[in-house]
């Protein structure tokens, strides 16, 4: 049977504001499945966003959700999860969002290994304010700001979150829409912040400007580029250097900030 | 050679900062402000600028760029629009109270809630009291010419202030008007490069910024009061060889337009005054005697002259396109500062607030007749509320909606 998206949208807000052709709607929907397939109590359940393409996710969807201000999704994440530390929290971000004006935001959430789950949808570029480049746009790429190559070196998310401390950091793309749904999954059981970079398109401002042909293209170029970091293991080191590597990078368990906190609030009371 | 082109106020920004021979541009994309760093980044590409071009990490980097830039000597250029005017705050006060004449322009929207993408004063008169140059223009051709006339206001040594280049959002940003670009030799004549007092250099090392004991900080904010002490002749000085220079006809303080014999006035800042101006036409006609004031800048507020001009009438109607919840009005920012400029006076007008074109709404032909009615009624009954929500009450609907 088809799944049905229904009993999680909200109808009346449709259509959505995406172009034809735009990826962040797969990466909303195998959102959508993981909350599904881990059996989320939609009251109890949060959807933190901050502003661009990817952060009007929360408006579509039937969740409590909060649409707040641009980059600082995890910090009122981290309000919302302080207050309540049994709510299911989930935060959806842009690249430019998660990782230029919110980037302090993102590595401080890491550091304190909060339970809460973070979806970068990584276009590699700015796509709602008109393509320029932004922390993930590969060096070299041309974006309306770069118009001869961008000379900045982009963010490996994956690397970024481990090296600030989350305990939960994968890689999906949308090419892989069901690993996708799976690590999201897996992120939002985990107990601890979670990470997961999923790879995503935007034909209108990134692809078309970097002549990647058309949005189906541009979805199937990660069957081809990419591998997972089993597989990749079988390539030899050149193979290797030509493909971004998906999967599950680390899985750790460490004290969780909400329950540590209330030890001190515990042990207070106590003293 | 001076050129006739047909841009919007975003270009025109643009031109006028390049024509300005600005060195170090920051830039981090919001709309309706997207569309002059987009312009200024393809000029910078194509060589016809040479300048360097930082990409910020956000509005709080940006303008933090350009203090670092104006400290180190250079003529910096940055802007914004609505939110992140707001994320910006907290480097204002110290690039005014550093006397760095960096530029910042301003395509104004609206602050959120809800994500209101129009064109509303209220986010840069949130900063208006932090000791930077504010005004607005209402044309794009306004635009440029200010973008000039304010880094030489600015640098201006009795000066030494940064300063907010404002223009309405999408009416004046996005809206392309015929204007005319100044040939280069001329604006350089007119604005010569930027000559800092005191810049960061290793042969003579000096101290932006320092802490300080507070018996020390009230001298430097005497120092920066003092500075719009001396402003208003310098903005009279520079606007004067402005128009001499180029031709142009612009009242250094307030612009305005039928004023002479009349009775009842709009007094406003920004492109609605265009829209008001054909108010005015039309109900001259009807033989209401009305005119406009419009205000070219904000900070400094133009006592002397706002004395001069709305003296003239017997009812006064600020149209505010900005909010102050709370405050005295019930709305409105322009009216308490009019009010009180005109306190002193021994005849003064009666003064009223219209709460119009707030979250990018045009303020419509009607809305002015509306407005024109409540302030002909005030003037017969001498009386009229502190302020008037447009279409929302009773005096005020627009009934052709
Ligand atoms: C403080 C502030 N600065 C700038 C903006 C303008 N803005 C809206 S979305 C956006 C970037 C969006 O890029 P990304 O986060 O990658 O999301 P995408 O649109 O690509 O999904 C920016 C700069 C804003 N809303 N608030
Ligand atoms: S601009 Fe790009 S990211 Fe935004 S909706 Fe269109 S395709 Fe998607
Ligand atoms: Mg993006």
């Amino acid at each position: 049977m088809a799944f049905d998206y229904d009993k999680y949208m909200r109808p009346g807000k449709l259509p959505h504001i995406w172009c034809p052709g735009c990826a962040h709607g797969i990466v909303m929907k195998s959102i959508i499945r993981a909350i599904d397939r881990v059996g989320l109590d939609k009251d109890r359940t949060v959807i933190v966003s901050g502003i661009g393409c990817a952060s009007r996710m929360p408006g579509y969807v039937d969740f409590n959700t909060l649409h707040t201000t641009h980059g600082r999704s995890l910090a009122f994440a981290t309000g919302v999860k302080l207050a309540d530390p049994s709510l299911n929290v989930i935060c959806v971000a842009g690249d430019g969002d998660a990782l230029a004006i919110g980037g302090n935001h993102f590595i401080h959430a890491c550091r304190r290994n909060i339970d809460i789950t973070m979806v970068v949808f990584n276009n590699n570029i700015y796509g709602m304010t008109g393509g320029q480049f932004s922390p993930t746009t590969p060096h070299g790429k041309l974006a309306s700001t770069t118009p001869y190559g961008n000379p900045d070196y982009a963010f490996d998310v994956v690397e970024l979150s481990m090296g600030a401390g989350a305990t939960y950091v994968s890689r999906g793309t949308v090419y892989h829409a069901v690993p996708l749904e799976r690590q999201i999954a897996d992120g939002i059981t985990h107990k601890g912040m979670s990470v997961i970079d999923a790879l995503c398109t935007c034909p209108t401002t990134y692809g078309r400007r970097n002549k990647l042909g058309s949005a189906t293209d541009m979805i199937l170029w990660f069957k081809d580029n990419t591998v997972g970091i089993k597989a990749a293991e079988r390539l030899s080191p050149e193979e290797r250097a030509e493909k971004i590597l998906t999967g599950v990078f680390r899985q750790d368990i460490k004290p969780e900030y909400c329950e540590e906190y209330q030890k001190i609030i515990d042990m207070a009371k106590g003293a | 050679m001076a050129k006739e082109v047909f841009y919007s106020g975003c270009a025109a920004a643009a031109y006028g900062a390049k024509d300005a021979r600005v060195e170090v541009i920051s830039s981090y994309p919001i709309r309706p402000y997207t569309g002059i760093m987009m312009e200024l980044s393809k000029l910078v590409a194509n060589g016809e600028l040479d300048a360097e071009f930082v990409h910020g990490e956000g509005e709080h980097a940006q303008v933090s760029i350009a203090y670092g830039a104006s400290a180190a000597g250079a003529r910096a250029y940055t802007g914004s629009s609505g939110v992140g005017v707001a994320y910006a705050m907290e480097c204002y006060s110290p690039a005014a109270g550093g006397r760095l004449p960096c530029q910042m322009a301003i395509a104004d929207r609206a602050l959120d809630p809800p994500g209101d993408f129009g064109s509303e004063h209220t986010d840069v008169m949130g900063a208006r009291d932090q000791g930077w140059i504010m005004g607005w223009a209402e044309s794009p051709q306004e635009v440029y010419d200010n973008t000039i006339m304010y880094y030489r206001i600015g640098e201006d040594h009795r000066v030494q202030l940064p300063q907010f280049c404002c223009q309405d959002g999408y009416f004046v940003s996005h809206i392309p008007g015929r204007m005319k670009l100044e040939d280069q030799k001329a604006v350089d004549e007119f604005l010569p490069p930027y000559n800092p007092p005191h810049p960061l250099d290793p042969n003579r090392p000096v101290n932006h910024g320092p802490q300080i004991f507070p018996d020390q900080g009230s001298a430097i904010n005497v120092q920066r009061a003092v500075a719009f002490d001396e402003i208003e002749s310098v903005i009279e000085e520079v606007v004067k060889d402005y128009n001499k220079q180029f031709g142009r006809k612009y009242s250094p303080f307030v612009d305005e337009y039928m004023m002479d014999d009349a009775e009842i006035a709009f007094f406003l800042q920004g492109a609605h005054a265009r829209t008001a101006r054909f108010a005015v036409n039309h109900l001259r006609k009807q033989g209401v005697k009305v005119g406009v004031a419009r205000l070219r800048f904000m900070r400094p507020f133009p006592t002397k002259a706002i004395q001069e001009s709305l003296s003239k009438v017997k009812a006064v109607g600020t149209v505010e396109t900005s909010t102050s919840y709370g405050g005295q009005s019930r709305g409105g920012n322009i009216i308490h500062e009019t009010r009180s400029a005109l306190y002193p006076l021994d005849k003064r007008p009666i003064v009223t607030s219209f709460m119009a074109g707030l979250g990018g709404e045009i303020v419509t032909l009607n809305e002015f007749y509306a407005m024109a009615k409540v302030l002909s009624d005030a003037v017969k009954t001498g009386k009229a509320n502190d302020s008037y929500w447009m279409n929302f009450e009773k005096e005020v609907l627009d009934t052709h909606k």
